[in-house]
């Protein structure tokens, strides 16, 4: 219900259309600002879960 | 490697700019009596007495890679380039920036702590057990960093004489005179410190021109919605700049070589940040191994936001500079896109703003000029002077160090004067044979134990030789980045002969 409502509601705020443009893009290109996301994210996780496993060693 | 030429920028600098520029300059000066009590010893003047934080450290390192270059160059590229360039530009810079902290830095300061080297050179000598090696990486460090910094120069050098409408001479001692005295007077604690300071102002200046760029377009989304429906000058329809084998140089369209053209040029300078001795050598001025730990949260951080703000707005500096330009300035622009951000937030920013935006350029190459100073004057006289010449009075070695320290960062600004076809064309690709020379006995060999001397050695000559040879000869016929191919095959002679050694 919620999750309806927010659909509906990013529809009428011209969401929808906006996405579009998104799709627009090549996925050659979208893929590489996901990966920069993904990687950091990622690497920041790794570092968190490093630094824990080498104080409790 | 960005080369730029100057031009004018549209308004030009109003007095408050000029006075953001010069405050800058003097801030840097100010600040390198941080160090001056830290300078008295050849500890305390190459690595800070191994004291530096976090913070320090991570600012420092992301302030020392990204020079001039990449507010002027990153910054404007998608306006020839399509947004796959941005993409992938900044996507690369957070795999190389999370791999130079997750993979090499714990290691190499393991490494360098427990063998007590004091230069990467050394490093590499104490590794592979050889002189030989040692002294080849540290002509090389010398001859491509000096090089290198040339461009650096150029770069900050071009930015001061186009706002404050003076010579490039005087820019350029505008430039050099500020990191000479900072550097004799406070070594790396200053350069770090420094660091910090022009490594926020960078982060800064990346967030200002990401708003108001972004702002005048309605956002990321309205813009490329805009950019589509564009037709930039009067024959490449907007939606070329939308596609990963659509805008770039107009030779690689015909070839179709955009793509990888894109992803050559990407992958060598993001990649690049694992095996820099400008970067590693910072390691060694680390606390601790707990500041490593937290500057592996923060320095992948730091290097990420500034690529992500700052890579792709070029292409969107069409939608607001393009019909205030004639034709004829618009098709150079396209040459020389590091005109773009400075034309651009000229345009749409207020007086202060702009000056502290425009002086970013200046602020990155100081930064990037100081550790690279830094780092030659360790090779110089640790691996030069020092294995030949004994000096047994530490102030003595205190007054050569910083003595090489002046004479290094003067010799790129005669080098930058000197108008020679072969030294441009060599400096261009200075900074990604530096990659691939190193790649391999740095980075590779902090992990493989079967790495040998013989792989070592060849796998520098191999770097250097093909990564100058392939930029002067077969960049522009096959659109392959030098560091590519200068990669591939420094690293087949690195495994081939160390595994070859192996089995005798």
């Amino acid at each position: 219900m919620v999750v309806g409502r927010f659909i509906r509601g990013c529809h009428y705020s011209g969401f929808k259309q906006r996405v579009s443009y998104i799709v627009e893009l090549d996925p050659a290109i979208s893929l590489g600002y996901v990966l920069s996301i993904l990687v950091l994210f990622l690497g920041i996780a790794v570092s968190v879960y490093m630094n824990s496993r080498r104080r409790g060693g | 490697m960005i080369i730029v030429v100057q031009q004018p920028v549209p308004g030009g600098a109003t007095s408050i700019d000029t006075i953001i520029i010069f405050a800058v300059l003097g801030a840097t000066v100010a600040i390198g009596f941080v160090g001056h009590r830290a300078s008295s010893t050849i500890a305390g003047y190459m690595f800070a007495n191994r004291s530096l934080g976090p913070w320090l450290l991570s600012f420092s390192i992301m302030a020392t890679y990204f020079s001039a270059a990449s507010f002027l160059g990153g910054g404007g590229a998608t306006y020839l380039y399509n947004l796959g360039f941005g993409a992938w530009l900044t996507a690369w810079h957070v795999i190389g920036v999370v791999a130079l902290w997750l993979i090499v830095a714990g290691r190499l300061f393991d490494y360098i702590s427990k063998a007590r080297v004091m230069s990467i050179p050394e490093l590499i000598e104490y590794r592979y057990g050889s002189f030989a090696a040692r002294l080849i990486a540290s002509s090389i460090i010398v001859a491509l960093f000096t090089l290198y910094l040339s461009s650096v120069y150029k770069g900050g050098a071009v930015v001061i004489a186009s706002q404050l409408r003076v010579d490039l001479q005087i820019a350029l001692l505008l430039l050099a005179v500020p990191v000479v005295l900072y550097l004799v007077v406070g070594g790396m604690r200053a350069a770090t410190v420094n660091n910090l300071f022009l490594g926020s102002m960078m982060l800064t200046a990346a967030v200002l021109a990401f708003y108001y760029i972004m702002s005048y377009v309605g956002g990321p989304l309205n813009g490329l919605k805009m950019l589509a429906n564009t037709t930039v000058l009067g024959r490449y329809p907007g939606t070329l700049w939308l596609r990963m084998d659509g805008m770039g140089p107009p030779p690689a369209m015909e070839k179709n070589a955009v793509p990888l053209l894109i992803m050559s040029i990407a992958f060598s300078i993001g990649m690049a940040q694992v095996a820099l001795p400008n970067l590693l050598i910072q390691f060694y001025a680390a606390r601790d191994y707990r500041a490593i730990e937290r500057g592996r949260l923060i320095g992948p951080i730091l290097v990420a936001l500034y690529a992500i703000l700052m890579f792709s707005l070029g292409a969107f500096c069409h939608l607001i500079i393009d019909d205030k330009l004639q034709l004829q300035e618009l098709a150079q622009l396209m040459k020389d896109t590091d005109w773009v951000i400075p034309k651009t937030i000229s345009l749409i920013v207020q007086p202060a703003v702009k000056g502290f935006i425009l002086a970013t350029p200046v602020a990155a190459s100081i930064s990037t000029i100081a550790l690279t100073v830094l780092t030659l004057t360790n090779t110089v006289t640790r691996d030069f002077i020092q294995p030949f010449i004994e000096i047994r009075r530490e102030s003595t070695l205190v007054v050569i160090v910083k003595l090489v320290s002046a004479i290094f960062a003067l010799i790129p600004v005669m080098l930058t004067l000197i108008e020679n076809r072969l030294i441009v064309e060599i400096v261009g690709a200075a900074f990604g044979t530096v990659f691939a020379c190193f790649v391999g006995p740095i980075t590779i060999g902090l992990y493989w134990r079967r790495a040998s001397r013989e792989g070592a050695i060849a796998s520098m000559i191999v770097g250097v030789v093909v990564g100058i040879a392939w930029y002067l000869y077969l960049y522009r016929t096959t659109w392959i980045y030098p560091t590519i191919p200068a990669t591939i095959l420094s690293l087949l002679a690195f495994t081939v002969l160390s595994i070859a050694k192996k089995r005798r």
